[in-house]
């Protein structure tokens, strides 16, 4: 007879705080959007303009993204080491390897890819001040050869772009749940969530462009306003699942559950504001349309902080079970799940 | 008028006695020590590593230590310390205090140079200037002109107590100076021990018992934790083997403290209380025939006839050579014993006797009614039934019966001695009370029981060997009692001096009224009295007494007492002159005019050689420097030598002490010295006096000097005789007398009856030959039920903290401490009162002390491991001086909730005799 | 091939903390924040059959044998070894924490430059075992190992309550305890195959 009892205690983390989640959140998407504007470029003709937005944003946001990161780590120097290709050889387990190289690619392809197009942007070489550099710099024969093979190359870069930016799409969300201590993390939605997230996301980006930006109200915005609706659907499914099924499954799980139901920004920020609200706005939008852009590009904004939410939220909501009390006293016993006893 | 110790001239003690062995015989059960390591020296070094070996300095446990040492660039640094596994006593292993020494060396916080108290200043407020050691010795040597040597008061800490009591009674004796303080015979040892030993005549700092948990197989403590569990480790890892084998563990304590969380059974009882469970206990035992009949006939004075006299109170029958009776079994007949002897089967004419327990009823003898020693505390137990104790302690009777029962029934029960003992004003007898329980068991230097310390054990082995060498150095001839005695008489015998001035506690007591509650007996090395001396208010013939001078050497009373007492008496106009000595700036420090820093116990080689304290074993062990001193410090044999020679004029007076009471030949000490000194060693006299001592040693130990040095070198200790042989040839009183005044386990107490006959105090429980029981009153109006707001108090230390000292700085220690947070620093309260209260976890509220009206702030730590009208907190937290950046107001100072009432023996502290009330902050 | 595992006997720990601060001392750990020691001693409070006991709980890395912090981690500066000590390189750690974050059992914890600067000055600048920032755990105390000694925390625990032994090892303490079914690891349900053992028998009043 076993008579050795664990108390079990709940502890967040902290060292995970609101740059990563803005890494996971801008890589996401940045990654998703480089893919769907290679998509849009290659299969369904999109023109430069659009194309350039998408993959030039993407590009910013996985720099932006990965620079966040980067400040993030205690010895940041070293990440040399997982930059190089070969790494996800020597540790094929590790997800960072892999997203890493998928990040590096999804630039690398999709800037490749586009280096034609920024060549013909004249736009580039209208801005005022640098303008007449980038102009000089683009008649450098490497530059212009680049971009050349580039053209021979494209269904090859684009597909690999394409492939880098889902990987890395999909990679933020299984990292997360390569992390078994918290069940909020540690479970097969969570790596299609934050797909989902990452392209409806990227398509909301590509949505504000469109109707904020270039002030266009073409076959592609509809296009990606139904897309979009489809993926906040299977998003709401997505979160709906994890909600009501994994969560309530163990005390991790129920723990989480009673922080995203006391905190606003959950609630309202990404159930209400963020999915819901987008959502249903989308549904007008695609079924009956708008007057004007606006509505789109509010829902757009809408969806944006939801998907910054989600992130956010995932970190900062994931409950450690610890079998005996890690977390201090006080907390614990505001919790009200002080000497829980379970035997095993 | 002065103290009169009761007459022993060591020339009495063993006369007709013999060593003689009768019937004792002890089994010759093993000492099992699972902590040492079988073979194991597995120490592949790194090839830039060495070890030395030394001694921890964090408690009086005198734990061996291993130091690995690495050097690189010429450079050496310490980088960890371990336990020594060569020692018997601690193994491999030191508690968390002992392992963040290291912390105390390169402490940034830690005093490097001499420090003056800047001009127009006052003490207390820190504000200090860096000196030259020529700049702090003319300064003491300004301020300490025209200050009379019983004007001086020196005072030393646990540390003085454990390794340098030769060392400061020959300074003061050398410099004349009566006034001797050691913190620990108030607060700590004396209050409790002086009850133990009263029985068993032992008395050492914490070396005289040491438990035989692992042999044992029944463990009651009470009153007690950090002698096992909060740690000392020496006695916390039998202990835990004892615990490995399963062997049943009660503890008596009103919060669940280390070692009841690994024991079997945690009585909360009442906050001072614990008296009448024992109480209960000895009557259960004697009314049942629960005990070794054995035991008590042979080495006890159970079967000694007493009689009321004339005051009816207690008191034996003597003879007129000052000889106890018994009744002897065979014949009937009233016999009288040798009055010095361990045994009691050869009468005084040396014939066989078998003395008997229990007096025939109606017993007379020489026209009067008389008992047994036995009877007469079988009669005077008989109210405190386990009914009458459950009232009081709220242990249910059957409980009591319980484990009486079971503590009886046991092979080798130990009660667990106790140790700090300052808190009520009934600890001394509730220590005698078990003291006796585990006497009536026969439980002393058996397996499974108490066993006496051998380092001890070989000073009391001097004592009787040197009964007929009446000028023997007394330092290194007496042992126990006996040398309290000697040394309290020399502190309150007005002709020790040439001066005439004994100890001002003596001439304050006689100021005092018996029955003020400021009285105190045997007030010796306390600082009972001290505020009115400052004061001006004692008289010594007919002029002021006063005390212009203190010395503190590793000691922090200003955390001790209450602060007012100590501001009052360190602020006075009298006083001119504050010197401490210490190696991190403590509260105490603060209060200095002049700062002397020591160097760190890893840096110094130490005066002397010692036995291994609290180890059955006898082992030599010394202090090895770790490594080169890193700052220009002193070591304090050369610090009370330069005293020495600023107060008398010369450093001869120390040397001829030296000789005189300690035995260390002078001539000798004085040429090695000379010597060292034109070698230009740094403190050369501590250099001379270890030369000496291995020098001394060694012979004692039949080797040379080199040979002994090499040993310790290389091993840390050196073996001279295990516990098992020196059991066998010297255990007490099976084969040795103790050093009571009778040589036998004292169950009637003459240290008590003397005080009480000296001072006429025949009713007053305190002074009681025999167990009686004594009240604690915690509260003016002990009838009137408690507020909502009203508790008990009660402290004990944290595993990481000595005391109060500035240990909790060490960077390791504070971080421990923060980990812990409030369970550490805070207050505990029941969950369950604190509710009703509307108090939560980590709520400021105020705590004030109900009969002292002492006033502070806690951070409350809601729990149910403490009883509901009871708080408790950890002592050691809440230092005050801003240097100590670590440890500054980290949690809440015992002493600003404390008072610092005395009990009428020895003035030992009340500690937790009083309530407090929380309120919001 | 040895495979390292500790023994916990819940029992006769007496929350001391020797343990702590062997460790740190040992491993020169950043003491100057309170969260950042390899090993801690818990102090609870259990309610057990309506009674109250006071429970200490000593943990630190488990040695997994299906660890996570090493699957996540993109550098290799965390492996396994064959002898079961789950190490961090230091000189190749980049600290993005993602192995403190997939670790169940918060064994982990990172050094930051500060805490690298201020080891200086508490330990020594020559005589530092660590001088680049990185994640930090327990290793068993790899080096101590090597040259023949047991782990420092296991050394000097006052109450024996950590054993350290080897799993290969059938006549070993802690595989005869593994053995007798009597000793428990934690959380095992996940998977992570934990090789610290805890054993504990509740007082007999209790249950
Ligand atoms: N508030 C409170 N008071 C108590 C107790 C308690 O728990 N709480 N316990 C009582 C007991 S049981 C005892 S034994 C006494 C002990 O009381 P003390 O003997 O006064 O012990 P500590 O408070 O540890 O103070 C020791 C001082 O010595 C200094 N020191 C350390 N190493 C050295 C050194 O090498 N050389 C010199 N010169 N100084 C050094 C320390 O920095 C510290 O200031 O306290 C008693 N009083
Ligand atoms: N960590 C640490 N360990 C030390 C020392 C140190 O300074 N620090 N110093 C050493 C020295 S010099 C000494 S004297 C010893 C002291 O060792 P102990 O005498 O064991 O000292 P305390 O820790 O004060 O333990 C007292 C226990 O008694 C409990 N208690 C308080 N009031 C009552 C009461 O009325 N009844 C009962 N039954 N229990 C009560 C407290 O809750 C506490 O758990 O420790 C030694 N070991
Ligand atoms: S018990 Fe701790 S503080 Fe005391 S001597 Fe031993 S190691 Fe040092
Ligand atoms: S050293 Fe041992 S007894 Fe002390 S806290 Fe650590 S595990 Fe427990
Ligand atoms: S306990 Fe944590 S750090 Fe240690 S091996 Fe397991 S997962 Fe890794
Ligand atoms: S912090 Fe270091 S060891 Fe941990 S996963 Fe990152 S690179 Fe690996
Ligand atoms: S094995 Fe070594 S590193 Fe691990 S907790 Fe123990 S002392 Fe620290
Ligand atoms: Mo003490």
């Amino acid at each position: 007879m076993n008579t050795l009892h664990f108390a079990t205690s709940l502890a967040t983390q902290d060292r995970w705080g609101i740059l990563v989640a803005a890494y996971l959140f801008l890589g996401g998407m940045g990654a998703a959007m480089i893919a769907i504007s290679m998509i849009i470029h290659q299969y369904f003709r999109a023109d430069r303009v659009l194309t350039l937005w998408g993959t030039l944003s993407g590009e910013a946001m996985l720099g932006v993204g990965s620079a966040l990161l980067l400040v993030d780590l205690l010895h940041p120097t070293r990440v040399w080491e997982i930059l190089l290709p070969w790494n996800p050889i020597h540790v094929p387990t590790s997800w960072i390897a892999w997203g890493t190289q998928f990040i590096v690619w999804a630039m690398v392809c999709g800037l490749l890819y586009i280096w034609p197009l920024v060549l013909e942007e004249p736009t580039l070489r209208r801005i005022p001040l640098v303008g007449p550099l980038v102009d000089r710099w683009f008649n450098i024969p490497i530059i212009e050869l680049i971009g050349g093979i580039a053209v021979l190359f494209s269904p090859i870069l684009a597909w690999i772009a394409i492939a880098c930016g889902v990987g890395t799409a999909m990679y933020t969300g299984i990292l997360i749940s390569s992390f078994p201590g918290a069940t909020l993390w540690h479970n097969v939605l969570v790596p299609p969530l934050f797909t989902v997230s990452a392209f409806s996301t990227a398509l909301a980006w590509l949505l504000l462009v469109q109707h904020a930006v270039l002030h266009r109200h073409d076959g592609f915005g509809k296009a990606f306003e139904r897309v979009d609706m489809v993926l906040i659907g299977i998003e709401i499914l997505l979160v709906a699942g994890l909600l009501f099924v994994i969560l309530p499954s163990n005390i991790s799980g129920q723990a989480t559950l009673h922080i995203l139901w006391h905190s606003a920004g959950w609630v309202i920020g990404f159930l209400g504001l963020g999915l819901l609200i987008p959502f249903l706005m989308e549904i007008k939008g695609v079924s009956s349309g708008w007057k004007s852009g606006f509505p789109v590009a509010l829902t757009a904004v809408l969806v944006l902080m939801g998907g910054f939410l989600l992130r956010q939220y995932f970190l900062s909501s994931g409950v450690y079970a610890f079998q005996w009390a890690n977390a201090d006293h006080q907390s614990l016993i505001n919790a009200g799940i002080y000497r829980i006893l379970t035997v095993h | 008028m002065s103290w009169e110790f009761p007459k022993m001239s060591r020339r009495t003690f063993l006369k007709g006695s013999g060593v003689s062995v009768v019937g004792a015989t002890l089994s010759g059960a093993k000492w099992n020590p699972i902590w040492m390591k079988e073979g194991a020296e597995p120490t592949n070094l790194k090839s830039d590593e060495h070890f030395v070996y030394s001694i921890c300095n964090f408690c009086s446990s005198f734990c061996s230590l291993r130091i690995t040492v690495a050097e690189k660039n010429g450079q050496k640094r310490i980088m960890k310390l371990s336990g020594n596994p060569n020692s018997t006593l601690n193994g491999e292993k030191i508690c968390a205090r002992g392992q963040s020494g290291v912390r105390q060396v390169y402490s940034a916080n830690r005093i490097k140079t001499p420090l003056i108290r800047v001009e127009g200043t006052q003490r207390g407020e820190m504000k200090f200037r860096s000196a030259t050691w020529d700049e702090a010795w003319d300064y003491i040597a300004r301020k300490s002109k025209g200050i009379k040597p019983w004007e001086w008061v020196i005072y030393g800490g646990w540390s003085t107590c454990s390794f340098y009591i030769p060392t400061t009674f020959a300074f003061a004796h050398a410099n004349q100076m009566p006034n001797l303080i050691t913190s620990p015979t108030q607060n700590c040892v004396f209050n409790g021990h002086f009850g133990t030993n009263s029985m068993t005549g032992n008395y050492v700092v914490h070396g005289e018992n040491i438990e035989d948990y692992e042999n044992s197989d029944y463990i009651l403590s009470i009153i007690g934790n950090a002698s096992i569990g909060g740690v000392s480790t020496c006695r916390a890892i039998r202990y835990s083997a004892a615990r490995e084998k399963k062997v049943k563990t009660v503890i008596l304590d009103p919060r669940a403290s280390e070692t009841t969380a690994a024991a079997d059974e945690w009585f909360a009882i009442k906050p001072g209380t614990d008296l009448d469970f024992t109480l209960a206990m000895l009557r259960e035992m004697l009314n049942n025939g629960w005990y070794d009949t054995d035991f008590l006939v042979r080495h006890s004075n159970m079967p000694f006839l007493v009689r009321k006299n004339e005051h009816n109170a207690w008191a034996l029958y003597l003879s007129s050579k000052g000889e106890p009776a018994v009744i002897d079994a065979d014949s009937g007949k009233v016999v009288f014993l040798p009055a010095f002897s361990n045994q009691n089967t050869v009468a005084a004419d040396g014939s066989a006797v078998m003395p008997v327990l229990h007096t025939p009823t109606g017993f007379q003898y020489a026209g009067e009614s008389m008992w047994t020693v036995f009877d007469a505390q079988k009669q005077d137990v008989q109210g405190y039934t386990p009914e009458w104790a459950a009232a009081s302690t709220g242990i249910p009777a059957a409980d009591i019966r319980r484990i009486t029962r079971e503590f009886s029934m046991a092979k080798s029960p130990i009660l667990m001695p106790g140790w700090s003992g300052a808190r009520y004003g009934n600890i001394q007898m509730l220590r005698r009370v078990q003291a006796m329980i585990q006497g009536l068991k026969g439980g002393f230097d058996v397996p499974g029981g108490w066993i006496f310390g051998a380092d001890y054990r070989g000073g009391v082995r001097a004592m009787w060997e040197n009964k007929d060498k009446p000028d023997a150095p007394p330092m290194a001839s007496l042992a126990g009692m006996p040398f309290v005695y000697w040394a309290a008489k020399a502190a309150s015998d007005p002709n020790t001096h040439p001066h005439g001035y004994p100890a001002w506690s003596v001439v304050y007591r006689e100021q005092t009224p018996k029955n003020s509650p400021d009285w105190a007996a045997f007030s010796f090395t306390t600082e009972v009295g001290l505020d009115a001396v400052v004061q001006g208010k004692v008289m010594w013939k007919d002029k002021p007494y006063l005390c212009k001078s203190i010395l503190f050497n590793g000691t922090n009373p200003l955390r001790d007492a209450p602060v007012d007492f100590w501001d009052t008496v360190l602020k006075n106009k009298n006083m001119e002159l504050v010197t401490v000595m210490d190696v991190m700036p403590s509260d105490t420090v603060a209060y200095a005019d002049v700062v002397l820093p020591e160097l760190t116990y890893l840096e110094r080689d130490e005066p002397l050689i010692y036995g291994n304290g609290t180890n059955p074993d006898n082992m030599l062990i010394t202090r090895y420097a770790a490594i080169p001193p890193l700052y220009d410090n002193v070591i304090l044999p050369d610090a009370l030598l330069k005293f020495t020679e600023i107060i008398s004029g010369s450093a001869e007076p120390y040397y001829q002490s030296l000789e005189k009471l300690v035995g260390l030949p002078a001539a000798r000490l004085k040429t090695l010295t000379e010597e060292y000194r034109r070698k230009g060693v740094k403190n050369p006299f501590n250099a001379a006096s270890r030369q000496v001592s291995f020098e001394l040693t060694a012979q004692d130990a039949g080797i040379s000097a080199d040979k002994l040095d090499q040993e310790l070198r290389e091993k840390g200790v050196y073996l001279t005789e295990t516990g098992e042989e020196l059991i066998e040839k010297y255990g007490m009183p099976r084969k040795m007398p103790l050093p009571t005044p009778s040589g036998r386990a004292e169950f009637y107490s003459n240290l008590y009856g003397k005080m009480r006959d000296q001072h006429g105090l025949w009713d007053n429980p305190y002074f009681s030959v025999l167990a009686t029981a004594i009240p604690t009153t915690c509260r003016t109006n002990e009838k009137k039920p408690m507020d909502e707001s009203e508790f008990y108090f009660i402290y004990g230390m944290a595993p990481t903290v000595s005391h109060c000292s500035p240990n909790s700085d060490f960077l390791t220690l504070a971080g421990i401490n923060r980990f812990r947070g409030n369970i550490y620093t805070g207050l505990w309260v029941n969950a369950d009162r604190a509710k009703k209260l509307g108090f939560s976890d980590g709520d400021e509220v105020s705590v004030t002390n109900l009969l002292t009206q002492q006033k502070s702030k806690v951070s409350l730590y809601l729990t149910r491991l403490v009883r509901e009208d009871t708080v408790f907190m950890y002592s050691g937290f809440g230092a005050q001086n801003p240097a100590l950046t670590n440890a500054y107001k980290m949690g809440t100072a015992l002493n600003s909730v404390t008072p610092n009432f005395i009990e009428p023996v020895s003035g030992g502290y009340r500690t937790q005799e009083f309530t407090v009330r929380l309120d919001r902050a | 091939m040895k495979k390292y595992a500790m023994l916990i006997n819940l029992d006769t720990c007496v929350g001391c903390n020797a343990c702590m601060a062997a460790c740190a001392t040992e491993n020169q750990t950043p003491v100057w924040n309170p969260e950042k020691f390899r090993t801690y001693v818990y102090d609870e409070e259990v309610e057990v059959n309506g009674k109250f006991i006071r429970q200490f709980f000593p943990k630190l890395c488990n040695h997994c044998d299906n660890p996570p912090c090493v699957s996540v981690c993109p550098t290799g500066a965390t492996w396994k070894e064959a002898n079961g000590i789950v190490r961090v390189n230091p000189e190749i750690c980049m600290g993005c924490q993602a192995c403190a974050m997939a670790c169940p059992y918060d064994s982990r914890y990172g050094a930051t430059y500060d805490d690298i600067k201020r080891a200086g000055t508490e330990y020594g600048e020559a005589f530092l075992k660590r001088d680049v920032p990185s994640v930090d755990k327990c290793d068993f105390c790899y080096d101590r190992l090597e040259q023949g000694l047991e782990p420092a925390c296991v050394e000097t625990c006052i109450a024996h309550a950590r054993i350290f032994g080897d799993l290969n090892d059938p006549n070993d303490l802690v595989s005869k305890a593994v053995a007798s079914g009597r000793t428990q690891a934690l959380m095992t349900e996940l998977g992570t195959g934990p090789n610290v053992y805890y054993i504990h028998t509740l007082p007999e009043s209790l249950v």
